[in-house]
């Protein structure tokens, strides 16, 4: 007996079983066509990925050299760096919309985001893993919370110190308020700081609960906090899912603007700000009602 | 002090430092978990709680104690890492002297 999902608890999105993909593409012409366009793309990803690996030691390089250069303003130096890294995030989801392993259309988001200036809190959901790219895509001057075992990496540390990324919580939660001191540092530099308030990739269906750090840092520093919503239709690279399952058809990313919100309207309370933020998620991200079923019943009103 | 008035007192500790407005010390269980599920804590609330603690005990937490979710799972697991803590102190006073 064959342990795993019924084609009945798949998603549309996820990819059968090879033995079920063959006999589906013997039956049917059209599926028979969506495989092969499936197996080219997990041939395009597999060369996608070994051109980052033989391109990014470049990159690297370059950082590396920015890094080296003296200079009086180091924050200056670090939104040069954050300038380069922008570059290669764009060049990437060029290259995969151009490849059709996805489709980001970045100038999009940038031109529906109308980010204000100065220094923010940007929160977003997290459906995929390619989501602080795309955000790093099309925000300018943006920080983020490194996970600790990238951080600690020797060869990486440097380039993330200078990119102003922040070293994340680890599980003392006395670091926590290490976190929330170097987020007002870059914060206090005039800089975007990019946070994920789930925490992790969210769920299939919906969003798992929201920390509160993202709306402390917003409270403490007095800045303006941004979300943004994140979508990848049909899902691709969500939790759990590797890069050789490849949807069909490509997934096509989007990041648009929910809302801002000022923490001086919520009292600084960051309790108060988060449960606002989560919600306006959860009305977002429901799904649309039905068009085709029966029409609701009419509803009488009191007057 | 008794075992069980040093939980009582983990217990007003939470709700007065975390102001908890509509949560009384006594339905707090010592055996609940505080985060997510049970009280519904949170990091910040974490954090919070910690330097309370450390202020009230003279008890801290370490970056390299792989078992500092544990410890905060509870108001029973916090309790015995206070009084374990506190056993270890006693027993080096030199270094366990509260900072100033």
């Amino acid at each position: 007996m064959v342990l795993g999902t019924t084609p009945a608890e798949r998603r549309p999105d996820d990819a059968p079983p090879s033995g079920e993909r063959a006999a589906a593409a013997a039956a049917d012409p059209a599926h028979a066509g969506h495989a092969v366009q499936r197996a080219l793309r997990v041939v395009l990803i597999v060369f996608t990925v070994g051109l980052y690996f033989a391109l990014s030691p470049f990159g690297y390089v370059l950082c590396a050299v920015v890094l080296l250069i003296p200079t009086r303003d180091p924050s200056r130096r670090t939104r040069r760096l954050q300038a380069i890294v922008q570059v290669a995030f764009r060049a990437m989801f060029s290259w995969a919309s151009l490849v059709r392993i996805m489709h980001f259309d970045w100038r999009a988001a940038r031109a529906g985001l109308n980010l204000p200036p100065g220094p923010a809190v940007i929160v977003a959901n997290h459906p995929t893993l390619t989501d602080p790219l795309m955000v790093g895509a099309v925000v300018p001057n943006l920080s983020m919370v490194a996970k600790p075992v990238v951080y600690r990496r020797a060869l990486i540390r440097p380039l993330l110190r200078g990119l102003g990324y922040v070293n994340g919580a680890s599980q003392d939660p006395r670091s926590v308020q290490r976190l929330l001191d170097e987020a007002g540092a870059v914060l206090g530099q005039g800089m975007r700081f990019l946070v994920f308030p789930e925490g992790t990739r969210s769920p299939r269906d919906g969003l798992y609960p929201f920390g509160r750090s993202a709306f402390e840092i917003a409270c403490r520093s007095r800045v303006p906090l941004i979300s943004v919503l994140l979508r990848s239709e049909p899902r691709f690279l969500w939790k759990g899912a590797g890069f050789m399952r490849p949807p069909h058809p490509a997934s096509r990313l989007s990041l648009e603007l929910l809302n801002h919100y000022d923490p001086t309207d919520f009292d600084l309370d960051s309790r108060a700000l988060r449960l606002a933020v989560e919600s306006d998620y959860r009305r977002a991200l429901q799904p649309p009602p039905p068009t085709d079923g029966p029409p609701a019943p009419h509803q009488e009103t009191a007057p | 002090m008794t075992d069980a008035s040093l939980e009582d007192r983990l217990k007003h500790l939470i709700v007065d430092t975390l102001m908890l407005e509509d949560v009384d010390a006594a339905d707090i269980e010592t055996e609940a978990p505080l985060f997510v599920e049970g009280l519904g804590l949170d990091s910040i609330d974490a954090l919070e709680l910690a330097l309370a603690i450390h202020k009230e005990f003279g008890v801290r937490t370490r970056e390299d104690d792989e078992k500092n979710r544990e410890h905060f799972h509870s108001v029973k697991s916090l309790a015995e890492f206070i009084r374990t803590e506190q056993a270890k102190a006693a027993a080096t006073p030199a270094e366990a002297a509260p900072e100033a």
